[in-house]
Formats: C-alpha cells, sequence, structure tokens
C-alpha cells in the first residue's frame, strides 16, 4: 500500500502526512519511548514500597486490557461492551485448570461445548456460512456431538461419522463438502482433545500456570472468532450490542455455575501465585539475581510478579506499536476512516476487524490469568468481570486517547489512581452538604466519562499534549515576531 | 510526531510517579501516649449497606466510649475504616493498606462472605488477627490460625429452626432460597442438618435476589402439601415471598431465617409478615430475654447505648461488630498490642459474653458459638416477639 | 420477574401454573415493550444508542416512591413523570453539545456515562435499599395497603398488574397516534428518515433530538411509576431493565417502535416460561442469548420492515 492521496476524509490526509512522517523519522527515535519504559521499568521497585508495587501489578493488569481494547476501538472504530467476559474467562480457565475440582459429569459437557464451538469457529472461517445455514450447521454439530456421547461411540468411529455428516451438509447447503469435512473433523478433534486434556489435569491435580494461561487464550480466541466473525462482518454498531449481551452472560454463567466457577459466594481461592523468578531454570537464574541486585533487595513475591507483570506489558506494547505502525495498522486507521475508502482500496476490512477483536481478546484472556495468580491473593469472584468492570475500562480507553497505545498506559494508570483517590476520601468521612460521600465513585466515573467525550474525545494524553505543542508553536511565533 | 510521541510518554510518566507517590503513608499524631489502631473494613455502600452501616456506628460508638474513659492504660484506640462496598476486591485493597501500616494491629469485618474470603488468605498468611463479621462457615472452616469470626453461621440459625420445627411437630417442609451466598449455604445446612432430624423436604424451589414475583415457585411448593415453609434469603426477596404466599392465600406456617431480622423486612412485607418465624440474634428482642440469660446485661446496655448513640434500635448485625470490636479491645488490654498474642488470646477465650451469644474459642473453633446463641422471634403486629 | 423450577421435580405442572408464568411475562414485557420504545424513539432521531434508558424507569420509580409517602399519587405521578422528563433533557444536553464533532461511539458513550451517574447519584440521595409503594388500587387492610386480586385461568393476577398492561397499551396507541397525526410526530420522523431534507423544510434537529430524549424518558417515568408496587423501587433496577428493554429494541428492529412493542412483550413472556419451565439458574440469561441469536441469523431484528439501515 504505497501513499496514495484520496480526499475522502480528514483521515486520509493525515493518513498520507503519517506515512510519510514515519518515512523519514525512523530507526531510532522510535525506539526512545521504549528504552525510557525500560529503564523506568527495571529501576521503579527501588524506590518503591510495597503497596505502591501492588499497585502496579494491577496497574500492568489493567494496561494488558486497555492495549487490546484500544486498539478495537480507536483503530477500528468497534465498541466492544464486554471485554471484562474475556478478562474473566482467561482468569477462570486459569483458576479452574489450576485449583478447582471440577465434578467428573461436566467434563463430557464442557468437552462437548468446546468442541462445538471449534467446529463452528471453523466453519464459518472455511466457509463464510451465515444467517440459517450456520445455525442449521451448529445444530448438526450439536446432535452429532449428543448422539456419540449417548451411544458411546469411540473416537475412531466418531470421526469419520462427523466428516461425513458435515461433508453431506455441506454439499446438501452448497457450501462446499471439503471445508464442512474439515470443520466436522475439527469438531471431533477438539472435543477429544478436551476431554483427554481434562481428565487427565483433574487426576494429576491441576495444570500448571502457563498451560491454563495458554487454554484461557486459545478458549477466548475461538469464542471471540465466533462472534466477531459474525457480527463484524454487519455495518453499525452491533458489535457493541453483541458483546454487551455476551459480556452479561458470561458473567451470569460465572455466577450460576456454581459447580465449576464456584459462584459469587466462594469464588476460587487458593489460586497458586507465580513465582517468576523463582522457578526460573537452572540456565536463567542469572536474571534472578541481576533483578535482584537492580531493586537492592531479595525479591518478594510481589516484586517477582511486578516484573513478570510488567514484562507481558512490554510485549503487549511492542506487538501494538508495530501492528499500528505496520501495513496492517494502517489499513485499520483507514477502517476507522472510512470503510469504502478503505475497501476501494483494496483493504479487507471484514478481515482485519476480527483479526483486531480476536487480539484484543487474547490479550484480556493472559491479563484474566495474570489476575488470578497474582501472588499475595489468589481469589476471583464473578463481581470482578461485571458489566461494570467492562465500562471502567472504556473509561480507561477514553482518558487514554483512543487510538494512542502509548495512551492506553496512562488510561490505566491515572483510573486506577483515582480509584485510590476516592477510597481515601471516602475514608476521611468529609460531609458534603449535609451528605455523607458515599458511592462517589459511580458519580465521578460518570462525569469522568461525559466530560472526556465532550471535550477531549482525543482522550487527555493527546488533548493535553496537543495543548502544549499549540502553545509551544504559539509561543515561537510571538518570539519570532518579536525579533 | 516523534516529539509528540515522546511528550505522550514523558506526560505519562510524570503522572504515574505523581499519582503513585502521592499515596503516602500514615501521618503520625505527636504527643499524646502512641494509638492503638485497629483496622474496620465494612460494607458501608452496596446492596448490603443495611449490614455494614449499624456495624461501622457500633465500632463507632464503642471506640468513642473507650476513649472517653481514656483509652487502654492511656493509648487511645484509633480505627481505621474502610468500605469495601460489598466487592471483595475493594475488601483487598483495603487489607492491603491496613498490612502495609505497621501500627495495625487487628482487622475488625468484613460484613459480607466474599470479601472475607478474600481476604482471609492475606491476613492469615501476613499474621494479623482477622475477626470477620460475616456469616459462611467456609471463612473457619478448614481453621486458618488467625482467622476468627463472630457471626453466627447458618448450621445453628438451621438448628435452631429445626428445633421449633420438632416442638411444633412438623414433618414435611417445602424449602425456598435465594441463590446468592447466604441463600445457597442455608440451603446446603438445611438438608444436611433436616436429613438427621428426620425431617421431609417435599419441595425445593428457588429464585435470585434480583426476582420480582416467586408466586409460582409458591404454588408449586403448594402443590406438594408441605406443612410449613421455610424461606432463606436476604432482603427484599423474602419480603416478597411473605406477600406472594399471603397472596395464594397460603396458610401454612412460613419461617424464614436470620436474613430478614432487620426493620427493612417488616417495611417491606407490611401484612404479609405477620406470624413469620425466625431465628434472630437475641439483641431485637433484648427486653422480653429472661433475666436468667447470662446475655441479659450485655444486650440491654447495647440496645440502650445505640439507640442513644444513633437514634435508631440495635440489630442483629451491628452486634457481630461489637462482639469483635470487644474481642480486640480485651485482648489488647490483656497482652498488649502486639498481633500474635491477640490471636492468641482470642483464641484461649471462654465464656466471652457477647451480643451475638456466649462464645467459647478453641483451636479447632474459631467461631465459639451454638445454636443457643440464636432466638426463635415471631413477628406480631409489626413488632418483635419471642416465639413460643 | 422470575419464576423458579429447580432441576428436580417436574417439569410442566399444571395450567394454573403455566398461566401464572405468562401473566408475570406479560408484566415484565409491558416494561420492555415501553423501554424498548424508548429507545427506538432515540435511535431514529439520532442514531444514538441510549443506554440510559433503564435509568429513566428507575429514576421515575424512585420519584414516586420517596413523594408517596408525603404527597398523595395523583401528585406524584406527575413530579415523578417531570423529573424523568429533567433527566432526558439533561441527556440530550450531554449528547447535544458534542453532536457534531464527536462519532456516534462517542454518543454512546457518553450515554453509558450518564447512566452512571444517575445510578450513582440515586444511590446518593435514595439510599440502596428497596423502598416499597403502594399499589395505585389497594385497599386498606390493618393499616397496611394491600393489593386487589383476581383469578384468571387458574392464575393470581394482582390489580396493579392490569394497570400495568393497561398503561401500556395507553402509551402505544398514544405514541402511535402522536407520529401519524400531530405535526410534531410527523415533524420527528421526517427527521429520521431525512435528516438534511427535513433541515431544508425548516424542522430544528436539535429540537427533535431533545423533545425525542424527553419523550422517552417520559415514557420510562411513567413505566417506573406503573410498575413500582410490583417490583419495589431500588436505585439499581434501571440496569437490568435497561439492557432487556435493548434487547427488545434490536429484537423488534431498531428504530421500529412497533416491531419492539411486540419483541418486548414476546420477550417477557419467553424469558418467564423459559425461567420457570426449564434454566432456573440462567433465568437472567435468557434474553441475552436470544439477542445473541438475533444477531447472528437476522440483524435486522424478528420484525423488520422495509427499512434496514445502511
Amino acid at each position: 500500500m504505497q501513499s496514495v492521496s484520496i480526499d475522502t476524509k480528514n483521515d486520509a490526509h493525515g493518513l498520507a502526512s503519517t506515512m510519510v512522517c514515519e518515512r523519514k523519522v525512523a530507526g531510532a527515535w522510535n525506539l526512545l519511548p521504549f528504552a525510557i519504559f525500560v529503564v523506568v521499568y527495571l529501576m521503579l521497585p527501588r524506590f518503591a514500597q510495597e503497596k505502591q508495587i501492588t499497585a502496579l501489578i494491577y496497574i500492568g493488569i489493567n494496561v494488558l486490557l486497555v492495549v487490546g481494547l484500544n486498539l478495537l476501538m480507536g483503530y477500528t472504530g468497534q465498541v466492544s461492551l464486554g471485554h471484562a467476559a474475556f478478562f474473566g474467562m482467561g482468569a477462570y480457565t486459569s483458576a479452574i485448570l489450576t485449583v478447582r475440582p471440577v465434578p467428573q459429569d461436566v467434563i463430557p459437557g464442557m468437552a462437548v461445548g468446546i468442541g462445538v464451538m471449534t467446529g463452528l469457529a471453523a466453519l464459518s472461517s472455511l466457509t463464510r456460512a451465515s444467517g440459517w445455514r450456520l445455525a442449521a450447521g451448529t445444530v448438526l454439530l450439536f446432535t452429532l456431538s449428543w448422539i456419540v456421547r449417548f451411544v458411546q461411540v469411540p473416537m475412531w468411529a466418531a470421526m469419520p461419522m462427523y466428516a461425513v455428516a458435515l461433508g453431506a451438509f455441506g454439499a446438501s447447503a452448497k457450501l462446499g463438502w471439503p471445508k464442512c469435512f474439515i470443520s466436522g473433523v475439527a469438531c471431533a478433534g477438539a472435543t477429544w482433545i478436551v476431554h483427554s486434556f481434562l481428565e487427565r489435569t483433574l487426576a494429576n491435580n491441576g495444570a500448571s500456570p502457563w498451560t491454563g494461561m495458554l487454554a484461557g487464550v486459545l478458549l477466548v480466541c475461538v469464542v471471540a472468532y465466533i462472534i466477531g466473525g459474525q457480527v463484524l462482518r454487519l455495518k453499525g454498531h452491533h458489535l457493541a450490542m453483541a458483546t454487551l449481551g455476551f459480556g452479561v452472560i458470561v458473567e451470569i454463567v460465572f455466577r450460576q455455575w456454581t459447580a465449576v466457577t464456584g459462584g459469587s459466594s466462594d469464588g476460587i481461592y487458593g489460586i497458586p501465585p507465580i513465582l517468576a523468578v523463582d522457578d526460573l531454570p537452572r540456565g536463567l537464574k542469572f536474571i534472578g539475581t541481576s533483578l535482584s541486585v537492580l531493586t537492592g533487595r531479595s525479591l518478594s513475591p510481589q516484586d517477582q510478579y511486578y516484573f513478570l507483570v510488567w514484562a507481558f506489558v512490554l510485549v503487549a506494547l511492542v506487538v501494538s506499536i508495530n501492528i499500528v505502525r505496520s501495513r496492517v495498522g494502517r489499513a485499520f486507521r483507514a477502517v476507522h476512516g472510512s470503510e469504502i475508502a478503505a475497501e476501494s482500496l483494496g483493504v479487507d476490512t471484514e478481515r482485519y476487524k476480527v483479526q483486531v477483536f480476536v487480539l484484543s481478546a487474547a490479550m484480556a484472556s493472559v491479563a484474566g490469568s495474570l489476575y488470578a495468580h497474582n501472588a499475595g491473593i489468589g481469589y476471583i469472584n464473578p463481581s470482578e468481570f461485571s458489566f461494570v468492570v467492562s465500562v471502567e475500562l472504556m473509561v480507561m480507553v477514553v482518558v487514554g486517547g483512543m487510538a494512542s497505545v502509548w495512551g492506553s498506559l496512562f488510561g490505566a494508570a491515572s483510573i486506577q489512581v483515582l480509584k485510590n483517590w476516592i477510597l481515601t476520601l471516602e475514608k476521611s468521612e468529609v460531609s458534603l452538604c449535609g451528605l455523607e460521600l458515599h458511592g462517589l465513585e459511580p458519580i465521578i466515573f460518570g462525569a469522568v466519562l461525559i466530560v472526556m467525550m465532550i471535550v477531549l474525545p482525543q482522550g487527555l494524553v493527546r488533548g493535553v499534549s496537543d495543548a502544549v505543542v499549540t502553545g509551544w508553536r504559539a509561543i515561537g511565533r510571538v518570539m519570532r515576531k518579536t525579533e | 510526531m516523534v516529539t509528540r510521541r515522546l511528550m505522550v510518554v514523558v506526560v505519562a510518566f510524570i503522572f504515574m510517579c505523581a499519582g503513585l507517590f502521592a499515596q503516602g503513608g500514615p501521618a503520625s499524631k505527636k504527643g499524646m501516649k502512641r494509638p492503638y489502631v485497629i483496622g474496620a473494613i465494612f460494607s458501608v455502600t452496596g446492596d448490603n449497606a443495611p449490614l455494614g452501616v449499624p456495624e461501622r456506628d457500633t465500632v463507632r460508638m464503642l471506640e468513642k466510649a473507650i476513649n472517653a474513659a481514656g483509652g487502654i492504660k492511656g493509648h487511645p484506640v484509633k480505627v481505621e475504616y474502610y468500605d469495601d462496598a460489598g466487592k471483595p476486591e475493594q475488601a483487598v485493597q483495603a487489607c492491603q493498606e491496613l498490612l502495609a501500616n505497621k501500627d495495625v494491629v487487628a482487622i475488625i469485618g468484613p460484613t459480607l462472605t466474599g470479601p472475607s474470603l478474600a481476604i482471609a488468605g492475606m491476613c492469615d498468611n501476613a499474621k494479623m488477627p482477622l475477626i470477620s463479621c460475616a456469616a459462611s462457615v467456609k471463612i473457619v472452616q478448614p481453621v486458618k490460625a488467625f482467622v476468627f469470626k463472630t457471626a453466627q453461621t447458618d448450621s445453628q440459625a438451621v438448628g435452631k429452626l429445626i428445633d421449633y420445627l420438632k416442638k411444633k411437630r412438623i414433618k414435611s417442609v417445602g424449602f425456598i432460597n435465594d441463590t446468592n451466598a447466604f441463600g445457597a449455604s442455608g440451603r446446603e445446612q438445611w438438608l444436611a442438618l433436616s436429613r438427621k432430624a428426620g425431617i421431609k423436604t417435599v419441595a425445593m424451589e428457588s429464585f435470585a435476589s434480583g426476582d420480582t414475583d416467586m408466586t409460582s415457585q409458591l404454588t408449586k411448593i403448594r402443590a406438594q402439601k408441605p406443612q410449613a415453609i421455610i424461606c432463606w434469603g436476604t432482603n427484599p426477596a423474602p419480603a416478597i415471598v411473605a406477600k406472594n404466599a399471603r397472596t395464594l392465600g397460603l396458610k401454612i406456617p412460613i419461617m424464614m431465617s436470620h436474613g430478614v431480622s432487620n426493620l427493612d423486612f417488616i417495611k417491606l412485607a407490611g401484612n404479609a409478615a405477620e406470624g413469620i418465624v425466625f431465628p434472630s440474634g437475641k439483641i431485637i428482642v433484648a427486653s422480653m430475654i429472661p433475666a436468667s440469660d447470662p446475655q441479659k446485661k450485655v444486650l440491654m446496655k447495647y440496645s440502650a447505648d445505640y439507640k442513644k448513640f444513633c437514634g435508631k434500635p440495635a440489630g442483629h448485625f451491628g452486634g457481630h461488630a461489637w462482639d469483635a470490636f470487644q474481642l480486640v479491645v480485651n485482648s489488647i488490654r490483656k497482652v498488649g498490642p502486639n498481633r500474635e498474642k491477640i490471636r492468641d488470646n482470642i483464641e484461649g477465650t471462654k465464656n466471652f459474653v457477647g451480643v451475638g451469644g456466649v462464645f467459647n474459642f478453641s483451636p479447632d473453633d474459631h467461631n465459639g458459638l451454638t445454636k443457643e446463641a440464636f432466638a426463635l422471634v415471631m413477628i406480631k403486629n409489626g413488632k418483635w416477639v419471642l416465639a413460643k | 420477574m422470575g419464576r423458579h423450577i429447580c432441576g428436580r421435580g417436574s417439569l410442566v405442572g399444571n395450567l394454573g401454573q403455566v398461566s401464572q408464568l405468562i401473566v408475570s411475562g406479560i408484566t415484565s414485557g409491558c416494561i420492555y415493550s415501553i423501554v424498548a420504545i424508548g429507545f427506538s424513539i432515540i435511535y431514529s432521531s439520532t442514531q444514538v444508542i441510549n443506554f440510559a434508558q433503564g435509568e429513566f424507569v428507575m429514576v421515575g420509580a424512585m420519584v414516586v416512591a420517596v413523594m408517596l409517602a408525603k404527597v398523595g399519587l395523583h401528585i406524584a405521578f406527575p413530579i415523578a413523570v417531570l423529573a424523568g422528563c429533567l433527566a432526558g433533557a439533561i441527556v440530550a444536553l450531554f449528547v447535544l453539545i458534542p453532536l457534531r464533532k464527536a462519532s456516534v461511539v462517542a454518543l454512546i458513550i457518553i450515554t453509558v456515562g450518564a447512566s452512571i451517574m444517575f445510578r450513582g447519584l440515586a444511590q446518593l440521595f435514595w439510599g440502596e435499599t428497596a423502598i416499597p409503594v403502594a399499589p395505585f388500587t389497594g385497599v386498606m387492610k390493618d393499616g397496611i395497603v394491600e393489593d386487589r386480586t383476581f383469578r384468571l385461568l387458574g392464575a393470581v393476577v394482582q390489580a396493579q398488574e392490569l394497570w400495568v398492561i393497561g398503561v401500556t397499551v395507553l402509551l402505544v396507541l398514544g405514541m402511535h397516534l402522536f407520529f401519524k397525526y400531530t405535526l410534531v410526530g410527523q415533524a420527528m420522523r421526517a427527521c429520521s428518515k431525512n435528516p438534511i431534507g427535513a433541515k431544508l423544510v425548516g424542522i430544528s434537529v436539535r429540537r427533535t433530538i431533545v423533545l425525542s430524549f424527553v419523550m422517552a424518558a417520559a415514557l420510562g417515568a411513567v413505566a417506573g411509576v406503573t410498575v413500582s408496587p410490583v417490583f419495589y423501587a431500588k436505585c439499581n433496577m434501571g440496569t437490568a431493565l435497561g439492557l432487556k428493554g435493548f434487547c427488545a429494541a434490536v429484537l423488534g428492529g431498531l428504530g421500529n417502535s412497533g416491531g419492539g412493542v411486540f419483541a418486548g412483550v414476546i420477550l417477557g413472556v419467553v424469558e418467564s416460561l423459559a425461567g420457570g419451565l426449564l434454566w432456573s439458574d440462567y433465568r437472567e440469561a435468557i434474553a441475552f442469548v436470544i439477542l445473541l441469536v438475533i444477531l447472528f441469523i437476522k440483524p435486522e431484528g424478528l420484525i423488520s420492515l422495509r427499512k434496514r439501515e445502511v
């Protein structure tokens, strides 16, 4: 994609100038923010107390969430109102696989569910089916799985059964039988893999945290693909509606499926922390010792977790910045600007939108796993993944700036600081007009959202830096005039 | 472009640091004797504020009283209040702040089970005594060395109710519960204990906390012809159950849990509350408790003091905070402001006459109560009387 | 409104139980319908999905609950509706200020912020506990007002539920007549179909937007007042109602008021029946599952007329 100048809207012009700018200023300058980041990351613990390290861990997890959401909202202009659901799915998958005993009779059902979802994802991605045909395919997959379970068909017979049935369906629904064939195989394969995996981990007293994290990411990717694939090809704000519904459903499942998730009464507790530095293999122990030297003390579990979480954040930032600057990223910004223009340039907007959605969901899942394994707490509860949390994430995106990767850092940090400040305010029990200041948090949040969107829709960071740059330039002009 | 990006990072960095490091540490008072600091986490906002606010007010009242009397051996008592709004993660934050404060010798609260479970592990690891005011038995079982609770357990409430059922010779019951933590736990306890007592549960129904109409569930229960209906939940749903039962014209006795042991229930249910029997802490019928009951003096004093302090009648939940605070203060008085010693002292406490009951702690029992901590109360003419 | 059945026990009991479920389903469905109409009105004129819609219902219910302690219903009702209109005007103001330069996403976020603020303010002023409201045509019994009941096909129907249904029918008819026959209503319709053309003809888009918000808020407030004796007024009652009403609006086709009404009632009944007879624990999720299924299969909504959004 070369720099074509199309005068559709402001964004296209900005696009062209951005591309030119980026050509000019390459290499070292772009690394500078990262360099600063790494230095601060390594040196901060030396000067921070334990309470601040904990706050930093939370901020880091939120940054992971916000970066993904920002990519979605800022660059593709789609709103996800259920992001906390992916967060929660990652957290619960990690928690369940590492500690929670799942009753044996639930496992086949879970395996079937995941298998059918995989088949559905494969079907929709390979054949581009939608609407009634997709629904029919799903029903077929369900019926097949049900039959296989009840009649106890062994796997070696079940797989061809799936394949043949799906192939026939494909031929009759004019979807192409080879592709449906593959989706059938995918469904059967996924069911079997998940089933044996679950049985094995539960027999072994739980999986390792990394396995849990990976499982969470895979699960979330499949689900996000299904939702995004269907809904993102529609115009308008269907993603907002779908994610809203999805978020509510997932929260209710967390609350009510007590056998698996512990429900809202108990939650899941006793989740083992990840002692990132203590657990390093022999060859990498030098990392541990050098970190100890940097911080000037032996690393507590909190410190180790801080380093782990922010390492993930660094990776996420690098990935995001690369996406934003790349060909794909420019396509994203094109999509946000004008879908029609972008399509006329040959950009496959639908595919990119789905990819961004899945990526942001995957990041949220990783953040969830990290949240679950939080050193020193190890407890999760459905209320931590509610619609309110999704809205808080949106506030963070908005405050940081809707299309700014570095802004996500700022947005997450400032909202966390704001929340702590509100807590201290409530503690001081100040009285205003005879009303005790309880429950200020929602009012302030709502006000922040509204004010931000009215006054500074490009976010606090851009807004402030814009203002500063404009002021700087004005001063420069004035000074030049006086010479 | 680059300047802007650079500035973004710089601005972000400055703000972050400013925000973080501005949190600071606790202020220290000079001059007087070093205060003894107790942490208190209550659900002062949120759905369960009717539980948390009396708890906080009780502690405030006691704090004021003890400081007016000169503190503990001259040391003033300072309570750091936190609101967890019923959310576990906020309780965790509050707990972390308290744990970081070296002066805090014990933590009272939280009000609810979820937050209590969330911080129980933390406090135990940090060797900070935690005296929770929440109901679930899971807080103290399996026993964690530093975690105690003063609220009665639902198994005791169920036990007391079963005594009443046996007295009235009721053999078959329809059970309906809220699907929240409180109701689910109550149901578990009911199933276990009723089976042992030989009472049959002929119908089991449930509702969600936000449900607004339970006529259908009640119709199904009625169809099974039980001799009584038991409803286990927290406001406002049980009030709706009571109203629906009245609308349906159900004549069989209705019994509830200590979740309705507050004036809100009577206000919400109106006439439908008439005749409902439930187990409750004795405080709400303090004046009717016979003088032979060892708790009578404590109950009457708390009732009078609280009414004077807040203008509202003392309730079941404030009592948990009273008991927790007194346990901590008594321990400090005996062994000084040392977390380990306070823990040991509480664990060894026997025959502590509190508002919630008479406590007997032991290494196996960090709750210290039996079903005698409950009284059976009936609502008559919109007021509470002892059930006969 | 919910009916639960434990997993064990028989499925379909007697006719009385089913009809009871249907009755309560219609009642809640009526509320969903009114909320859906509110969504559609606002969406038609501004393309904005107003997430504060549920809060308008809450405002109506809370104000009437608080006022009824002091004055009679005939004063409290209009005051509650006025409070709702005020809330609607406030949200309209928030939306209008950046209207020209903000994207639709930004406007949606503004309404989300407004809904959070209203909820927080309600909690601050009126507390978190549920407030009982006396039914419109209740009778005094032992000092407390109780509702009359009727028996219908084995179901027990409260008089207040009949009020809800009646008020809904009145509102729907009123809306229909308003949009069809009055000048203002026709102007609003013109604005939604063709904003530029409407401006050419001299219709003020700003005024239309304010009017649509105020109307949607008034409708919501009336619904809140009528349903509060059945549901209890609580500061967080708006969330669930708003979300489910939104599902109804989407089901009926966003922007299609008539479709929204039908979809709302159907949604209420289906939710009640499915929740009562089949999946007790997940009853709250049923509306959203239906929403997702419809979005996947037929995004224009079940009852889509010729108009589709481009």
